[in-house]
């Protein structure tokens, strides 16, 4: 690959370039870098290994993890004779820091970026929301067990894991779904339509899919059972619960499922329509819209909707679609990045790491778009309108600078300007910075005084520049 | 360019210059006072039924049997309004603003399509159009109609909100306490020259980051005492009142509040709903005491995407519905009264079959604030193709 080839795929399908990633790109095409991309297991990945062992808890299973995070506080009692009542409760505050610092490092450090990438894509198309009640304590085991080991896989897995994962079934309510009791007085089922709308609406069949609200209340009757095992006793496990479930007949979208099957009948019901032509459609959509251009050129749309039919959802076939469109080459440096996007490349340009996670989780916060932290159903948002605010400018610009003080050393070898403003064009802009930003750090390099100065100037302009908020 | 056009603009320069003088509340300046609209975007699907209760259907009670608010009298009970109508007990702090005409209720409203998608309906609110989530934001053709002043339209959040994108710029700040570049002076005209220098149109939104930032810094400078008691969770309005306060000329604020999908918790004094009511109701109260006489010349509106289903789903709570409830507060309303026609909650008089019916459409309620509180002759280009069938004498002309 060229160099600017080379580039926008590592902006694309990874989190931003780094400048070795660069130079093994040069040195290899875009298909065979792909192909090894999509076996992320034949990558060693020492170094996130290595950083994620401080965060070894975080991956426990949810109950034994969720032990590590209490600890003791002093409440002020006065009836106690100390004054002081001493409480074990659960930190939450450091779990959610830890939860998002566990995804925030294997984005920014791991060699597996496709993978990475696209378990943020699919972590953000059957989002979940941390703060909702007990999410949190759910939300990482959501993303290494449901998410991440299909993340490459088909459709049709990550769905049926994302349905059945504890986290999905509290978020949208579906673990209080239940039909009425049998043997009981006449009584109303007591069905929440939550998960079965936001199932074909966000999920598969998208929000023109064909459905209609009968189906969405027809699928809602389907799932009545599937639940958490024990919540209040942190049995975290899937259950299907043949006491909730309603055994009738149903309807989806014109097929009749036979009833009293219980739970092979919702598996049936995902297996349609995770291969459904408008869930293959409105997929393509997405996936053009993240990572060709907003809007989704049409072309690009076609393909990956038509590949998506061919394989039944293979989605490393559609990932190699998605490159060998001329459509995804024609739309450089098109997109803004999102908040998020901005903070791992800045940090993998520069090769740091934020000292700690409150740090990340504030900045992301000021940004708008935390980690696991968006309460919509939607995800956040793929469009560069929402992002280019004055507030989110602003926030912008402070990172660039909070950033550039911290990665420039206190006392640095001499270096002349010009070498310089070159080392921040490699390093933040693959070699390929516009001619307007290079004029302005030459100008403003020139004016600071003292090499750590410099050096601190050209970084903070460089990441807050133009420039840098595109990939 | 006309010589009209051009006298006018000096003229509204000069208004701009002077406003931050001029408009200390309470001073009774002479200069005219500035419109301004303070939209409250409830985004989640406010239960209309359970904010305004129909406390004397019986169907009400009927469909909600678990978690309906309880009766006249009883504990947590209804607060009546009229003969019909009572606010929820968890809105208490509006009821006194009711009983002095400040505040209506329009009952039965919403948007006259049918989806019950949360992103799908937030956009045809936010677009105006129903049914088109396409276009640019409502409230943004409103400013294109008038002229362009940097703090014309704020919202208080991270970024611009759907109704107010589009051609004509707004501003999106947190909080004017917190919004300045840190490290100092040399930074900003630093950035100032990267963002001039460029052809980027992100470069537009980079210079105006930094204009916006020097003038909150001027002019909110140290602490803020507010006059009224924000609720921690709901200071977004008092960040409203206080760029208001320090003489920014707004026209338009919005802010967004949350906590309203109550699928689950719809029951009891301590339930989701009940504290997310309880946020908006003393917010909203809070900003009228902060305002002060401020408030004379301000009108606040709050909408949500839809209302909720009539009756009550198996876990306490209710699914999306259809038709629900806004609210109006300020000096130019003309208050208390419950607005609206009543459809009935009779299984024939649901909209299909299920849910509360509209009968008055949203963009009926602000169509009516647009030309009687800010004066707009041209409605029809904010909310094309919508036939406007008359106000429900919601807002004195001024």
């Amino acid at each position: 690959m060229l160099r600017p080839q080379a580039r926008h795929l590592l902006n694309r399908l990874a989190f931003g370039p780094r400048e070795l990633d660069l130079a093994s790109a040069e040195g290899t095409s875009a298909q065979l870098w792909m192909a090894r991309q999509l076996e992320p297991e034949s990558i060693d990945d020492p170094v996130t290994a290595a950083q994620l062992e401080a965060y070894r808890t975080m991956l426990l299973p949810p109950a034994e993890m969720r032990e590590a995070y209490f600890h003791t506080v002093r409440r002020p009692a006065p009836e106690s004779p100390t004054g002081f009542l001493e409480l074990r409760v659960l930190d939450r505050q450091r779990l959610i820091e830890d939860a998002q610092m566990v995804q925030f490092i294997r984005q920014v450090a791991s060699e597996r970026q496709v993978l990475e990438v696209m378990v943020d894509f699919w972590f953000n198309h059957f989002n979940v929301y941390a703060l909702k009640n007990p999410v949190m304590v759910l939300v990482t085991d959501y993303i290494e067990h449901a998410i991440r080991p299909h993340a490459l896989g088909h459709f049709e897995d990550l769905l049926i894991a994302t349905a059945q994962h504890p986290a999905m079934l509290v978020y949208l309510d579906n673990r209080l779904s239940r039909a009425a009791r049998a043997g009981g007085k006449k009584q109303k089922p007591r069905i929440t339509e939550n998960y079965a709308r936001e199932l074909l609406e966000l999920h598969t069949l998208g929000v023109h899919g064909g459905y209609t609200q009968k189906d969405v209340i027809e699928v809602a009757r389907i799932l009545t059972g599937w639940t958490v095992q024990d919540l209040q006793h942190q049995s975290y496990a899937f259950a299907f619960k043949p006491k909730m479930h309603d055994f009738g007949p149903k309807v989806v979208l014109g097929v009749a499922y036979s009833p009293e099957r219980g739970e092979e009948e919702g598996v049936e019901l995902l297996k349609r329509l995770a291969v459904h032509p408008a869930t293959a459609r409105h997929l393509a959509t997405k996936l053009c819209a993240r990572f060709v251009d907003n809007p989704p050129p049409a072309g690009c749309i076609e393909r990956l909707a038509q590949t998506h039919i061919d394989t039944r959802g293979d989605i490393r076939a559609l990932l190699k679609t998605l490159i060998a469109s001329p459509e995804f080459w024609q739309h450089e440096h098109s997109k803004l990045k999102s908040p998020n996007l901005y903070l791992v490349s800045a940090y993998r340009a520069l090769g740091t790491v934020p000292k700690g996670a409150v740090e990340h989780a504030k900045l992301a916060n000021a940004m708008g778009q935390p980690l696991l932290m968006q309460p919509a159903p939607t995800g956040y948002p793929d469009d560069a309108e929402g992002w280019s605010s004055t507030a989110g400018m602003l926030n912008r610009m402070n990172f660039a600078l909070d950033l550039a003080d911290r990665a420039v050393p206190k006392s640095p070898d001499a270096i002349d300007d010009a070498r310089i403003v070159e080392r921040i064009n490699q390093s933040l802009f693959a070699g390929l910075a516009s001619p307007a930003t290079l004029d302005t750090l030459r100008t403003q390099v020139a004016e600071a005084v003292g090499v750590r100065q410099k050096l601190q100037t050209a970084t903070a302009l460089g990441l807050g520049s133009p420039d840098f908020q595109y990939y | 360019m006309d010589e009209g056009h051009t006298t006018m603009f000096l003229t509204r320069r000069h208004f701009i210059q002077t406003a931050g003088l001029l408009l200390v509340p309470g001073t009774g300046s002479a200069a005219p006072q500035r419109k301004t609209l303070v939209c409250v975007c409830l985004r989640g699907g406010l239960d209309g039924l359970s904010a305004v209760v129909p406390y004397t259907d019986d169907a009400y009670f009927h469909a909600r049997r678990s978690i309906a608010v309880p009766p006249v009298g009883a504990p947590n009970g209804v607060l009546p309004l009229d003969q019909s109508f009572g606010l929820h007990p968890a809105l208490e702090p509006l009821l006194p603003l009711y009983q002095s005409k400040q505040l209506a209720i329009v009952h039965a409203t919403g948007s006259p399509h049918p989806t019950r998608s949360h992103f799908e309906a937030q956009d045809y609110l936010e677009t105006g159009v129903p049914g088109n989530a396409l276009l640019d934001g409502w409230l943004n053709r409103y400013l294109s109609l008038g002229e362009n002043h940097p703090f014309r339209a704020v919202a208080i959040a991270n970024s611009v909100p759907r109704a107010l994108r589009g051609g004509d710029p707004v501003i999106a700040m947190n909080n004017p306490a917190r919004f300045g570049l840190r490290h100092g002076e040399t930074r900003v005209s630093a950035f100032q020259s990267l963002y001039q220098n460029s052809n980027d149109p992100l470069a537009h939104a980079g210079v105006r980051a930094l204009d916006t930032m020097r003038e909150v810094r001027e002019r909110t400078g140290g602490a803020y005492t507010a006059e009224g008691n924000y609720p921690k969770s709901g200071r977004r309005l008092m960040h409203v009142a206080r760029l208001i306060k320090a003489g920014f000329d707004i026209e338009v604020a919005w802010v967004d509040v949350g906590g309203w999908d109550t699928h689950v918790g719809q029951s009891g004094p301590k339930s989701t709903l009940s504290r997310s009511l309880s946020v908006l109701g003393t917010s909203l109260a809070a900003f009228h005491a902060d305002m002060g006489a401020l408030m004379d010349s301000t009108l606040l509106v709050t909408f949500s995407e839809f209302g909720r289903a009539v009756a009550e789903n198996g876990t306490s709570g209710t699914d999306h519905g259809h038709g629900g409830v806004m609210f109006l507060l300020g000096g130019p309303v003309n208050g208390g009264k419950v607005a609206g026609e009543w459809p009935g909650l009779g299984k024939k008089q649901l909209y299909r079959g299920r849910d509360l019916d509209v009968t008055t459409d949203y963009r009926r309620v602000l169509t009516e604030v647009l030309t009687n509180h800010l004066g707009v002759p041209n409605v029809e280009h904010v909310f094309p193709g919508f036939a406007y069938p008359g106000g429900l004498d919601l807002v004195r002309a001024s």
